[in-house]
This record gives C-alpha cells, structure tokens and sequence, in this order.
C-alpha cells in the first residue's frame, strides 16, 4: 500500500526535516503518526497524499512508485486517499453539504446519490441540522466533524488524519475513532497523525513514531510469531501475514 | 455549463468589469466588421454599375461648323454602335453634363467658356471583350482626341482605397479581439492567484486539470455573453444611427442619387455572430491559461 524507502523530506535550502525514512504500511492497517510537535508529522503526510516531493528517495503508493507518476494519473491516485487536514482546509463559500459532496463530485457521481450519501453521513457525524451551514458560522469541532466527513464520503482506499481529534470532545473523538475503525474493518488503510497519548494508549495500534527526524516504528500489542506491520528495515522484511501486517 | 462551481469566480472584482471590457471589445468589433461589410456593398455596387458602361470623349474643335460637327457625331455613333459587345450608345445632353459637372464647376457649367467635350454613354456586355484601343483609334480617325474611357483606372483606385479600409476594419477587430483575450489571460491568472487555496484542496481531492478549468472557462463564457450581448446592442444601434446619418447627408447633398447603407440580412447575421465568437475566444483563452498555470503546479 505505502512504501518509504530512504526518503528526505526538506523545505528549500533547509535543513531535512525528515531523514532516511523507511517503512511499509500493508492494505488493511491501522497506524498512529505520533511525534512531538514540529517533529515532521504533517510534512510525512503531505508527502503520502501527494501534496509535496520527497527530496530524496523512493515513495510508492498503490504499488505506483510517485516520481514515475505524470500529471495526468495523479488525480486518480489522490481520489484514492481521503485526507483530513490538521486546519480543515473547509471551502469557505460553499456550505456543509457542498464541502463533503465535492469528493464525489469531482468523481463524477450523480447528484440524486451524492445527496443521499452526503446527508447520511453528515446524520452520523451529527451534523444533519447544519446541510446548508457554511464553515465559517460552525465551531472547531463542527468544522472538524465536516472535514472528516469529506475525507470518507468516497470510501478511501488510504485515509491519511492530521489531529482529527484535535478540536471535539472525547465523546465525538471517541465516535470519529470508531468511525474510522469501521473504515479500516472495510479495507481502508488509516493513518492518524496526533500527539494524543491518551488516544494512542486507548487504541493499541501500531505506531509510526518520529525521533529526531527519523521513524521508529513501535507495537503496542503482544508479540506474536508475525513480524509487525510496518517494518523499518523496508520493503524485503515486510512478508504480508494479516491484516495490517506486512 | 453554468451548473455547480467549487470557485466564487462570480465574486470576484473581475466578474464585475470583465463583461464590461468584453462588452466594449465586442462593441469596437461591430463597427468595424459592419464597416467592412458597408464597403464591401459599396465596392460591389460601383463595381457592377461601371461594369457595363464607357464614356466616349469627343472634343470638337469650337470653330468646327454645326453640319461638320454633326457629320462626326453620326459617324462616331455609328462606329461605336457597330462595335461587338455595344448594346446602346446615348448622346449626353448639355444639361446631363452640366449636371455630372455641377459639383466641380457649379450650377452654370455649360454657360462658362470652357470648351466641353461631346460626350456618349454606351453599354456594353459585360461578358464581351471589347477592344478599346482599336476603338479608341478608329474614333480619332473621325474626331481627333477622341478618348474612350472604361473607368478601369478609377475602379482600381477606388476599390484599392475601400481594400484599405477593409483591411483597417480587420485590423482593429483583430486588436480589440486580442485585448479581449489579454483581459481574460489577466481575469484568469489573477483568478487562480486568489483562489490558490481552494484549487490546492480541491486538486488533493483528486480533481483534474480540466475539472477546474472548466470551472474557468464556464464563467469565461457567461461573462463573454453578457458582455458581447450589451456590445452587440449597442453596435447595432451605433451602426444603424451612423448608416442613417451618412444616407441622409449624402441624399441632402446629391438630391436624386439614392444611397443605400443599410446592411443585407446575412450581413446582420455576422454581426450577431461576433458576441458568439468573442465569448468562445474567452472561453478557450480561460481554459488555456488555467491548464498551463496548472501545469506548473504539483
């Protein structure tokens, strides 16, 4: 599904804010991002959905190495990744409704099932009351529920979260985290950036861990006789066993 | 075509002027490509009517007596009548040609003493090749100085001077056609600069180029519709008051002659074209300008 080999992350002349990254993330798999502030969490994201290029190594996404990628083929490939930004990136002039619609618009859905969809979904995240709402009248939360829905409303095959839980209360956190457990019981791949400790503990899911521009990869749960999921040796020492594991 | 769009295009500051330049381009379009149009009529009216005519200059000496005088005549108007291709010979009388000379020697020409030629209209075929030399020298056999004149040399003049401003119309269409176009190029730019958040969001969410182009181009065209519309309106009203205006001042100055300016129906059809045309160049440009800008973006 992803695979990070030798990849440097580095804004201009700068110093590299990420180093020699190597990992894989197996179809299926569920991974928390976790890192200090500043550590590189939102950079490695914007590198997995497609919004910035490595400076150094190999990317590949879907079994599609990113730099052999053409302008033309990379919309497909992004329609495949849900992603929830850390500042919602809401389209400010469109409401609620049309914020989680253009998804499935940009993919060509008809608008009978677009609004079924939609309005289910935006029921599920308790927004029902709020269609016709626009982002800059709704709360943090409200505007983070919207994002989140926005990311899921066309079934991501990948679904990349940056603090989605950063501005709603533990009960909807909690609901946005069972949400997105029954994405990846469907198949999506999820990666969740956030420096929530508690969350992390309470969900014991494999963790990609940022240290000194580097990642270390860390499983919470008890050994089995499987290697884990996401391997730091790489691709060679990554065998697919179950699900989340490769 | 005008359906959903992701972009607040309508807006922006240039939704509001856009039609406006648009407008006024589309304007400047008009009465140039309806001038075109008039001189092109005109041309074809001068050249059919001059066609099928020659003048037939007969400058009769003033001691010349009236039976001799009138001998040659005869015998040039049989000459001419019995040329191949002729089909009719008139003598002009004192007062026709007082009348042809009335705008450059006045209202008493033939009372001046000036020495006027005879002169005789004559028709001829058009489809008929008629051997004006030969002509000319059996005539000065009759009455030397004789000259025929077909007024190939005028019509060539003439024609060649409405070319010129043919091409001056299609010049200055040009030019407001692609400063219409530079308009849309900037509109666009300055576009895809204001909105870059939005466009960056909505290509991570997968979007193609030419999803968001089209998105341009839609408004490119609505706008260049309005735009060429109220251009065309008021074209059509300038040209219709400038045809009228110079139809009645020629008719003021030349009683008895009829100008017509007024423009065919297939000719009004291109006119209502050109709104059409200078949208579709809107469109097209927008799209352009927004697949290259993008295209630079990753």
């Amino acid at each position: 599904m992803i695979l990070f080999d030798g990849v440097a992350v580095q804004y201009s002349a700068g110093p590299p804010i990420l180093h020699d990254v190597t990992f894989t993330l197996a179809p299926g798999s569920f991974h928390f991002l976790v890192g200090r502030s500043g550590a590189g969490k939102s950079s490695m994201l914007r590198v997995m959905y497609l919004g910035l290029r490595p400076a150094r190594g190999t990317v590949s996404l879907f079994g599609r190495d990113v730099a052999s990628l053409n302008r033309a083929e990379m919309p497909a490939l992004r329609r495949r990744i849900g992603v929830v930004f850390q500042d919602f990136r809401l389209i400010e002039h469109l409401s609620t409704f049309d914020n989680v619609a253009l998804p499935l618009r940009v993919a060509g859905v008809r608008e009978a099932e677009i609004k079924k969809h939609v309005t289910e979904l935006l029921s599920w995240v308790g927004l029902k009351d709020h269609l016709d709402a626009l982002p800059p009248t709704l709360s943090g939360g409200q505007q983070q529920r919207v994002s989140i829905a926005r990311a899921v409303i066309a079934r991501p095959s990948l679904l990349l979260a940056d603090e989605p839980t950063g501005n709603v209360d533990d009960v909807i956190g909690l609901r946005l985290m069972y949400l997105f457990e029954e994405l990846n019981r469907l198949g999506t791949t999820v990666v969740i950036a956030t420096h929530n400790d508690t969350l992390v503990s309470r969900f014991s899911h494999r963790q990609l861990r940022i240290e000194d521009g580097s990642i270390r990869v860390f499983d919470p749960r008890p050994m089995t006789a499987f290697p884990p999921a996401a391997t730091p040796g790489g691709p060679a020492s990554s065998p697919a066993r179950r699900p989340g594991v490769a | 075509m005008f359906g959903h769009s992701d972009l607040p295009l309508n807006r922006d500051a240039s939704a509001r002027f856009l039609p406006w330049i648009i407008g006024f381009m589309t304007y400047l379009c008009v009465i140039a490509v309806a001038a075109a149009l008039t001189v092109d009529r005109v041309a074809e009216r001068w050249r059919e009517g001059l066609a099928g005519n020659l003048t037939v200059e007969l400058p009769f000496p003033s001691d010349l007596e009236t039976e001799k005088r009138a001998e040659q005549l005869d015998q040039a108007m049989e000459l001419v009548t019995d040329t191949p291709g002729v089909t009719g010979a008139t003598v002009l009388e004192d007062s026709q040609i007082a009348a042809l000379l009335e705008p450059w020697l006045g209202p008493d020409a033939t009372q001046l003493d000036v020495p006027l030629p005879t002169m005789i209209a004559v028709t001829r075929r058009t489809d008929a090749a008629l051997d004006l030399a030969d002509l000319r020298a059996k005539l000065q056999q009759i009455v030397p100085g004789a000259a025929v004149d077909d007024h190939g040399d005028w019509v060539a003049d003439a024609l060649g001077f409405l070319r010129s401003l043919q091409a001056l119309a299609a010049a200055l269409s040009a030019l407001a056609l692609a400063a219409a176009a530079l308009t849309v190029i900037f509109v666009t730019r300055t576009g895809l600069a204001t909105h870059k958040g939005v466009i960056e969001v909505v290509h991570l969410i997968g979007a193609p180029d030419r999803y968001i182009a089209r998105q341009f181009q839609a408004q490119a065209l609505k706008l260049g519709v309005l735009g060429g519309g109220v251009g065309l309106g008021f074209g059509a009203l300038t040209v219709l008051g400038i045809g009228r205006f110079i139809a009645y001042s020629l008719d003021a100055a030349n009683p008895g002659l009829s100008f017509d300016f007024r423009l065919l129906p297939w000719q009004w059809v291109v006119l209502a074209a050109l709104p059409l045309i200078v949208a579709l160049i809107a469109m097209l440009t927008a799209r352009r300008t927004v697949m290259r800008s993008l295209a630079k973006m990753l």
